[in-house]
């Protein structure tokens, strides 16, 4: 990872309406930061996805525990951290969505979306802190074609 | 959002309008279906076109809507998907769950 570009933290109360805040301001401080529309939207959708985890599954809508956003820019990649409150979980416990048995089961594709959204998602968990599950998202800024494409055109 | 219903040749075509996202459009679009069984209707198309964003929630409501269907014996077609819609779609294999179609004459047409 290169040098660090710019830095958004954000703070919310675990609240319904505060999952679509998040989304409204991840995407467009992404593309403040520098990243395409494209890159933008997926992200703010996987950062939807950890935080509605973090707001529903961690804290349990509790409002007075706390989600905690952080979203980093490097030269080559986004960085976002979504930390909550509560208890941890196992992410292997999680059913796989694809799975035929469980196409029709209305829960389970919110971390299969931020895996398939992002170049790279890790679980970590401190239940010693108070400070239950950190989801760290990273998406690269560009692929390994345009980065080249643009170092040879100059 | 907003949720818009008509019928036509007795199918029952529901067009939510804007995002499906847990907490803002989900209930709305599960409560317009359960009115339509509870009313008797079980052949349903739901029109896609006006919805701007889903998520995880959204596809949920998808799916319950037609499982929900399903099990009262009747038929639930999708329409006009947005092209992000599809896309999520797509990687969650839920496009191989639903009859989706382009056309409306066609979606109606096909429950003949």
């Amino acid at each position: 990872m290169a040098r660090q570009e710019s830095e958004v933290r954000i703070s919310i109360e675990s609240r319904f309406e505060n999952i679509e805040l998040i989304d409204v301001v991840a995407e467009a401080a992404l593309q403040h930061l520098g990243a395409s529309r494209e890159t933008a939207e997926n992200a703010a959708l996987a950062v939807r996805e950890a935080v509605a985890n973090g707001v529903l599954h961690g804290n349990r809508l509790q409002a007075d525990r706390r989600v905690e956003v952080a979203m980093e820019l490097f030269e080559d990649e986004v960085e976002i951290t979504v930390t909550d409150e509560g208890q941890g979980f196992d992410p292997k416990a999680v059913p796989d969505p694809l799975a035929a048995e469980n196409l029709l089961k209305p829960s389970g594709r919110g971390i299969f979306l931020m895996r398939t959204l992002m170049d790279h998602v890790e679980f970590s968990f401190n239940g010693s802190t108070g400070r239950g599950t950190l989801v760290r998202l990273r998406k690269r800024l560009k692929s390994a074609d345009e980065t080249a494409g643009a170092e040879d055109g100059g | 959002m907003r949720l818009t219903s008509r019928t036509r040749n007795g199918i029952s075509i529901l067009e939510p309008d804007g995002k499906l996202l847990i907490g803002i459009g989900d209930a709305v679009l599960r409560d317009a279906v359960e009115a339509e069984l509870a009313a008797g209707r079980s052949r349903l198309i739901l029109d896609l076109q006006k919805v701007t964003r889903i998520d995880s929630s959204g596809m949920a409501e998808l799916v319950a809507a037609f499982s929900k269907v399903k099990d009262a014996g009747g038929v639930l077609k999708l329409l006009r998907l947005p092209p992000r819609v599809q896309s999520i779609l797509g990687v969650t294999q839920l496009m191989s769950v639903f009859d989706v179609f382009e056309d409306e004459e066609e979606a109606v047409a096909s429950f003949d």
